[in-house]
């Protein structure tokens, strides 16, 4: 092939790119970043799409949002409807509410893109929390991707923003609920709550304002900083390359994948296309939001069993979990039951995603980089920390929807609120526990893999009469894989002199158990409050990971199998 | 500069942190392939890429020139069918439901048409296998990191912000104080929350003698209107502002003779007929399931539930006060009028309010 290419002269076609080509790096000098661009490595899991579904359903997101804006009035100047959807003929409603019929009843398409912009901005959100999930529980957020990590917590929040401000945009009788409660939850602010809604809604709920305002607010401020931030991240992700799970031949100093160009570009080419057309059917053949059952928005009015879209779910189910807690003092009142699920818990748990790198190096002290992907077993106060916040997170999502769920089983309602109270106190310890139960079950699991090797079946009767089972060895590749898994280990930094690092343990994770020892020594020197509390976590975090006992067969067999001999004996 | 070479088999050093377990990693086994991609044995690479293969048979590459030529041909046909649909059916037809069909589905067999004939094309004619590239050591190395620091420490050094004290201070009150204008301007947002902190009852648009109307028809409310049991949502005569539909909304129940357990709720009533603010307060949902027997309301947002024959007392959820209750009574005809506005804020609480 290159041969003949040598003699043959370059087509039109190649002259003309190469052409280009030189012509922007002439005036940009961007041949050196395009070749290193083309030939960035992307390692290859199915996880890894997860952030690539986020970012596609935000380029959809704009593309619709920009065609709904040429229709949409964002104003709530009353008008009488008279356009084609005959149960509201006649009604009179806000301009918000009449163009947003006027967009799902007499503009071509129009249903459908409202309808690919609510299900693509679901879907954005959804993505985004999961891809969380992913990059939580596998450590990608540890140094040096911190920040991109709290970057994405800022575009989380600000999805559900953007989402919260979106949704409310049509001035229907859902949306107007909505609005309502958050009026709310921001005039319990202490001290200013009463002057912020004042000015941000132009006065007295609804007002005049709050539509034009949101509307402001939904096209441009929010997704603006979106734009930048997503940018950031990908810069930072394209710049700092991308994680991967341990395995043969990966390292913490290499990146092994498909290139960018051309194999990985194709590829996330079709996963835009493939993810728009997921939406795109959803949004053909799946109603979502039809605004115009709800009817506009009435004050005086409100329809039982009004849920707001799942990522608002977890605030309204903290709102009516809460107690009727309310303090007054000095003749002010604090309305715990708004402020503290309205308010104050969501603050406190996006503040514990933004802080949660910084703490964990800290109780750790692992200050080390990390290219390489924990697996969730092998971290098990991690991943038992993700099950329980996502226990609590689930019950409230769940206790948003009471009423459904007590009016589907016959439950009564007050009994359901009950229930969900205690679960959501209850359940996310017992979530915990479990969780770490099972991680260090696995690790067990993978240990004794290491150590016995794999149950044939088949028994053998040794000369004395007893009976064993015959075990095979773990195919070496495989047993390879396994011990550079297990073997990262946190318990050595326990250890007061912490240049040394984790002695990885290998196959036999025998290094536990020397780690109290070593932090024992380092008490002779007085040590404060803090650094006290920090020696307690870590020990909390590193304790009961026992090495794998031998077995009663492990001498019998240990003559078969002198490569993967044990030495936890003690 | 990347290096795009055969595997390494181990871990090679310390440069991502000293405190990294060294790390044993063997090839992988083509027979052990867990991730998709398809990572070729090493030993096969020396140098470039770690393997460069088409589609070798030449028959099965056509063919799967041929499934993505397909493949994209039917993104052909059904963008095709979208721009008929969007000129041929017509949006009034079952409320522009079949115009959405059409339209949504051919746009989706489009799209995922067209994304699987990029990822049929990348899967089956594009080389596999992968490449290996070092990771950057993104941070400098330690006399850059100096450099750096020391321009920039002499930078301070030149501007002096050590020794011009008096520059500092007035440097830092300056830039404290330019946003603030920034700020004041976003006063004009609205108005200040002046009445509505003096807990004026007024603001909810009931005036002393204000006629019970309707929500719905308007008219006047009557003493007999209103069955046993029954309950209907009222606003002050001639309310207009939205401002006043958000706050005024209030309910006429009437109970059963003797069924007030309240001394003062019968008297702030009248012929058993007793009015309350529908606005929750707890989140300002307007409330509105009644339930007859118990005569418990039910905000159906947060499901605070009220005992209206007591006050309109707490019995469950997260609401903290009873609503607050309008004096009603009936002139010589029959009409519900309010004695006065309410006697305090309805709705939610807040920090003013006492």
């Amino acid at each position: 092939m290159s041969s003949n290419r040598e003699v043959e002269k370059p087509s039109s076609a190649e002259t003309a790119t190469r052409g280009a080509l030189k012509a922007v790096d002439d005036r940009m000098g961007s041949a050196n970043f395009l070749k290193r661009s083309m030939d960035k490595v992307f390692p290859d899991h199915w996880s890894f799409m997860l952030g690539e579904i986020a970012l596609y359903s935000f380029v959809i997101l704009l593309l619709t949002g920009v065609y709904l804006t040429l229709f949409f009035h964002a104003s709530q100047r009353p008008v009488v409807y008279n356009g084609s959807y005959q149960p509201l003929r006649g009604v009179s409603m806000t301009d918000a509410y009449a163009s947003t019929l006027h967009i799902s009843f007499d503009v071509r398409g129009g249903l459908l893109m409202r309808q690919i912009h609510h299900w693509a901005a679901l879907i954005f959100t959804t993505s985004i929390v999961v891809h969380m999930f992913r990059v939580f529980f596998t450590g990608a957020f540890r140094k040096p991707r911190s920040v991109n990590w709290q970057i994405g917590g800022v575009l989380l929040i600000l999805a559900i923003l953007e989402g919260f401000a979106g949704y409310s945009l049509p001035d229907d009788l859902l949306s107007g609920t909505g609005l309502r409660i958050a009026y709310s939850v921001a005039e319990s602010i202490p001290v200013v709550g009463t002057y912020v809604v004042y000015f941000l809604f132009g006065g007295d709920y609804p007002g005049q304002d709050i539509i034009s305002r949101l509307f402001i607010i939904h096209v441009l401020l929010v997704p603006g900083i979106l734009l930048a931030l997503i940018g950031a991240h990908m810069m930072i992700l394209w710049h700092q390359k991308h994680t991967d799970f341990p395995g043969p031949g990966k390292t913490e100093q290499n990146v092994i994948g498909t290139k960018f160009y051309p194999t990985f570009f194709l590829k996330t080419n079709g996963f835009f296309f493939m993810v728009f057309g997921v939406i795109t059917a959803l949004s053909a053949f799946a109603t979502i939001n039809p605004v115009w059952l709800y009817g506009p928005y009435n004050p005086g009015q409100v329809s039982a069993g009004s849920q707001p879209d799942w990522y608002i779910l977890f605030l309204e189910g903290s709102l009516r979990m809460i107690p009727n807690w309310e303090t007054t003092i000095f003749h002010h009142t604090i309305s715990w039951n708004i402020l503290v699920p309205g308010v104050i818990l969501p603050g406190l748990m996006f503040n514990l995603i933004f802080a949660y790198p910084a703490l964990e190096a800290w109780v750790t002290k692992d200050k080390g980089y990390h290219n390489l992907l924990d697996r969730p077993r092998d971290v098990p106060v991690r991943t038992a920390l993700g099950v329980m916040s996502l226990t609590f997170y689930m019950i409230l999502v769940i206790a948003g929807a009471n009423d459904i769920l007590a009016s589907t089983f016959h439950w009564s309602l007050q009994a359901t609120t009950w229930v969900l109270r205690v679960l959501l106190i209850a359940l996310p310890p017992i979530a915990f526990k479990l969780t770490k139960r099972f991680c260090l079950g696995l690790q067990h699991h993978d240990e004794a893999l290491l150590h016995h090797g794999v149950e044939t079946g088949i028994i053998r009767r040794q000369p004395d009469g007893e009976y064993i089972e015959i075990e095979a060895d773990l195919p070496p590749e495989r047993a390879e894989v396994l011990a550079g898994q297990i073997g990262y280990d946190l318990h050595a930094h326990g250890a007061p002199a912490l240049t040394a690092g984790p002695n990885g343990h290998g196959a036999n994770g025998s290094s536990n158990g020397h780690s109290t020892a070593a932090s024992n020594g380092g008490l002779k020197k007085p040590i404060g409050l803090g650094e006290a509390t920090r020696r307690r976590l870590e020990s909390f975090w590193t304790e009961e990971r026992q090495p794998v006992p031998d077995q009663p067969t492990a001498e019998a067999h240990a003559a078969e199998l002198p490569a993967v001999e044990s030495n936890t004996g003690d | 500069v990347d290096r795009i070479e055969g595997m390494t088999t181990e871990d090679g050093g310390d440069v991502w942190g000293a405190d990294r377990p060294k790390r044993q990693i063997g090839r992988r086994n083509p027979q052990n392939v867990e991730h998709g991609g398809g990572l070729t044995p090493p030993d096969d690479t020396s140098g470039q890429d770690v393997a460069e293969q088409h589609a070798e048979d030449p028959v099965e590459e056509s063919f799967a020139e041929i499934q993505v030529a397909a493949l994209f041909g039917v993104g052909i046909l059904a963008t095709i069918f979208f721009l008929y649909a969007y000129f041929g059916i017509s949006i009034h037809d079952q409320l522009g439901q079949y115009s959405n069909y059409a339209l949504g589905g051919s746009l989706a067999i489009a799209l995922l048409a067209i994304g699987a004939g990029f990822i049929v094309w990348a899967k089956k004619l594009l080389p596999h296998g992968s490449v290996e590239q070092d990771r950057h050591d993104f941070h400098s190395l330690p006399e850059e990191e100096k450099e750096a620091e020391d321009t920039f420490l002499q930078g301070v050094d030149d501007m002096g912000l050590g020794r011009y004290k008096l520059l500092r201070r007035t440097l830092i009150g300056a830039l404290a104080l330019f946003p603030l204008p920034l700020v004041v301007m976003l006063r004009d947002l609205g108005p200040l929350p002046g009445r509505r902190l003096l807990g004026d009852g007024a603001i909810t648009g009931w005036k002393k003698n204000s006629r019970l109307v309707d929500l719905d028809t308007k008219l006047p409310v009557k003493l007999g209107d209103i069955e046993i049991g029954g309950i209907k949502t009222v606003m002050p005569e001639g309310f207009d502002s939205a401002e006043e539909m958000s706050l005024a909304p209030t309910m006429v129940i009437r109970f059963g003779p003797g069924e007030i357990k309240s001394a003062k709720e019968a008297n702030w009533g009248v012929n058993d007929h007793v009015a309350y603010s529908k606005i929750c307060t707890h989140a300002g949902c307007p409330i509105s399931l009644y339930e007859q027997q118990t005569h418990n309301l039910l905000c159906p947002c947060h499901q605070s539930t009220f005992d209206m024959s007591q006050d309109a007392k707490v019995i469950f959820g997260p609401a903290a006060r009873p609503l607050p209750q309008l004096r009603i009574a009936a002139d010589k005809e029959g009409y519900l009028y309010a004695v006065g506005p309410y006697s305090e804020p309805v709705g939610p609480s807040f920090w003013e309010r006492r």
